[in-house]
């Protein structure tokens, strides 16, 4: 039986490939080979074809035993076994999970039917950034930080770094929005002895659509939804057309969070930012102009499904884990940082102190 | 013609009060008429028809603001005082002086002209008047009384009554007024400095404020607000600046808005409506008078002279 995933190894050497967003290429990290993601899907356009047919069987069969037994394959913690064809090391992978490497001879390698049918992604954004950018890009993010504990940035470690093609809806819709203000104009003139203040009242009324292009919205449960918010924007110019051959050194994984799901939020977004443009052209003429009812949805939508990359970065201080996120291709990188209470305290009384002394001097002595 | 309509006015505005008044006094101002000479006798002094002319009361309380027994009791006292110092203290409340003339003192000071008031051939006198609608107050001086009402002068006396006023204590007031014309015209008998004392700050508005109650001067602070401000300000502050520096350790939230996924001059607005439903309309009195433009209570004073008067003019 053919196996279910692909190494994408050297045709020169039969050495890992992998992707090098720097180039764009294949290469191997071995005899320095270099391919083009063109020739690599031409090279392993049947071996995918295998491995994708074997695994829909495989699929195919579990969801028949699983009508009748629970799978040993896909036991309670939800895991899908599958066998290195480089090795024949067994590797254990989430469900969701579509590119990994084998940790025992560190091939790459890729599940071609977890991207079958509904799930072949529209497109892929290949990493421009390596590995090295986002260690540099981590010692960055802690220059300036004045509340960063000293022995975070001087013991801390990077415990794990990976590079990971995240699941990503991208939502192309038109909200139609229709909201009601009350509005007042108002005049001031003086009259004999008295000013007059005038006040003209409005029933205002905008009505229109707006079109949004590509909102994202991450379909990964594994991802926190603040951190893949916060490292947008990605440049769409650069999206490809999907093909396994960027995934070659990455990790990636397949949707688990529905379209549907995801477009709330997509929804919600754009929502808001309709609600600022319509109250804009109603409010420009007015001294007041406060909205009484609002109709605002995206009632209809349509997702396209993207994988995008992102740098996971994960440090452990305290035995506590920080996790960071670098936009793979822009590089923007967030996370959440560790707070020094006696950094805090000293700013705090270093600011305070001083400042209570001059305002001191000024106040009683001046 | 501007004069004789003044005079039409005054005469219609006083008559149902002063009449009354006139002959409800048997004690009436009558040496108001003439100077007194010590070697002249009474009936020689007073000229009937100059009584007819003075028979003026010395508290005029057309706007009702007395009581009968407070009102005779001024009047005693005003008498009293204008005798002791022949210089004869008025004091006339209306409820809107603007019939007379839209200014307060010069009101004041017609009603002085018209009914020729005043002790004596110097027409020494100091005459109130109260309006009560827009609460202006003025008081002119001519003669012996000019001269208690010179600029620092005006100022000591009408610091004596203006707080009464601003309390409604009328009958206060006008005892204070009468007392402090008192004050100054014994010091002026005595040879005394009429206006030592006077602490007056000209505010940039041009009106003469009480130093201590003078809304532009810059007052030192009183202990307790400038250690409240020792300790609070830089807590605040150190608050603020450790804020910020936290909020730098947290930067991943959750995106609420879709600014840069909106297609650029995509709207199409496809109803536009702005209907006129209705208009509402407020009026404010716009103080005009310079002395007005200080406000009620508080505020400052003008001070006037000339044309052998000087007096002062406010708010209370």
């Amino acid at each position: 039986m053919p196996s279910q995933i692909t190494n994408y190894q050297c045709p020169a050497c039969t050495g890992p490939l992998h992707f090098v967003g720097s180039s764009g290429r294949l290469e191997c990290e071995y005899c320095g080979s270099s391919y083009s993601v063109q020739e690599i899907e031409a090279l392993y356009a049947d071996k995918e074809e295998a491995a994708e047919a074997a695994g829909v069987q495989a699929q195919s069969a579990e969801a028949a035993q699983a009508a009748e037994e629970y799978s040993f394959q896909q036991g309670a913690e939800g895991l899908k076994v599958y066998s290195c064809p480089s090795c024949g090391a067994e590797l254990f992978c989430d469900e969701t999970t579509a590119a990994t490497s084998c940790p025992y001879c560190g091939n790459p390698t890729v599940v071609p039917s977890q991207f079958h049918g509904q799930r072949k992604p529209d497109y892929v954004l290949p990493f421009k950034l390596d590995k090295k950018a986002a260690v540099a890009a981590l010692k960055n993010f802690y220059k300036g930080k004045k509340l960063l504990p000293r022995a975070f940035t001087d013991n801390n470690h990077i415990e794990e770094i990976r590079g990971v093609y995240v699941p990503f809806w991208l939502f192309d819709g038109r909200v139609t929005a229709d909201i009601r203000y009350a509005a007042t104009r108002v005049r001031s003139f003086t009259s004999g002895k008295y000013r007059i203040t005038e006040t003209n009242h409005f029933d205002v009324r905008r009505a229109g659509t707006l079109d949004f292009r590509r909102i994202p919205a991450d379909g990964s449960k594994k991802m926190p939804d603040p951190m893949m918010d916060s490292i947008e924007p990605f440049d769409y110019s650069e999206l490809k057309p999907f093909s396994t051959a960027y995934l070659p050194g990455f990790l990636a994984d397949i949707y688990d969070v529905s379209a549907e799901e995801a477009s709330e939020r997509a929804v919600r977004r754009a929502c808001s930012t309709s609600i600022t443009e319509v109250n804009a052209t109603a409010a420009g003429t007015y001294a007041s102009c406060t909205p009484v009812s609002q109709q605002v949805d995206m009632p209809r939508f349509q997702a396209h499904y993207a994988l995008l990359p992102v740098w996971m970065l994960a440090t452990r201080w305290n035995d506590k884990t920080y996790l960071f996120a670098m936009n793979g291709q822009t590089g923007k990188l967030i996370g959440d940082l560790p707070v020094s209470m006696g950094r805090w305290w000293a700013w705090f009384f270093g600011i305070a102190g001083p400042l209570a002394a001059v305002l001191a001097a000024i106040l009683f002595l001046m | 013609m501007k004069k004789r309509l003044f005079a039409l006015l005054l005469a219609l505005l006083l008559l149902t009060a002063f009449a009354p008044a006139a002959l409800a006094e048997d004690t009436a101002p009558a040496e108001e008429s003439a100077p007194v000479e010590e070697t002249a006798a009474p009936e020689e002094t007073a000229q009937p028809e100059e009584t007819a002319e003075t028979a003026f009361p010395y508290v005029l309380d057309q706007a009702g603001l007395l009581s009968d027994s407070q009102r005779q009791a001024l009047e005693q006292k005003a008498a009293a005082l204008s005798e002791q110092h022949q210089c004869s203290l008025y004091v006339v409340t209306v409820q809107d002086h603007t019939s007379l003339n839209y200014d307060v003192y010069e009101a004041a000071k017609g009603v002085f002209q018209y009914y020729d008031l005043g002790w004596g051939a110097e027409k020494n006198g100091v005459i109130l008047l109260l309006s009560m609608n827009a609460r202006d107050y003025a008081f002119a001086g001519h003669g012996s009384g000019e001269t208690i009402c010179s600029r620092e002068s005006s100022w000591l006396i009408e610091d004596e009554f203006l707080d009464n006023f601003r309390n409604n204590d009328w009958s206060g007031g006008f005892d204070d007024f009468l007392d402090a014309c008192d004050t100054q015209l014994t010091k002026l008998e005595s040879g005394e400095d009429v206006n030592a004392g006077a602490e007056i700050v000209t505010g940039p508005d041009g009106l003469d404020y009480h130093s201590y109650n003078n809304p532009y001067e810059t007052r030192e602070p009183i202990i307790l607000p400038r250690v409240l401000a020792v300790i609070f300000i830089p807590i605040a502050v150190a608050l603020g600046v450790c804020s910020v520096f936290k909020a730098q350790m947290k930067t991943a939230k959750e995106a609420t808005r879709a600014d840069e996924y909106l297609v650029p001059h995509s709207m199409k607005l496809s109803r536009k409506e702005d209907i006129f439903t209705h208009r509402t309309e407020s009026r404010t009195l716009i103080e005009t008078d310079s002395g007005h433009r200080a406000g009620g209570g508080g505020g400052g004073s003008s001070f006037h002279s000339g044309g052998g008067f000087s007096g002062r003019s406010g708010k209370f």
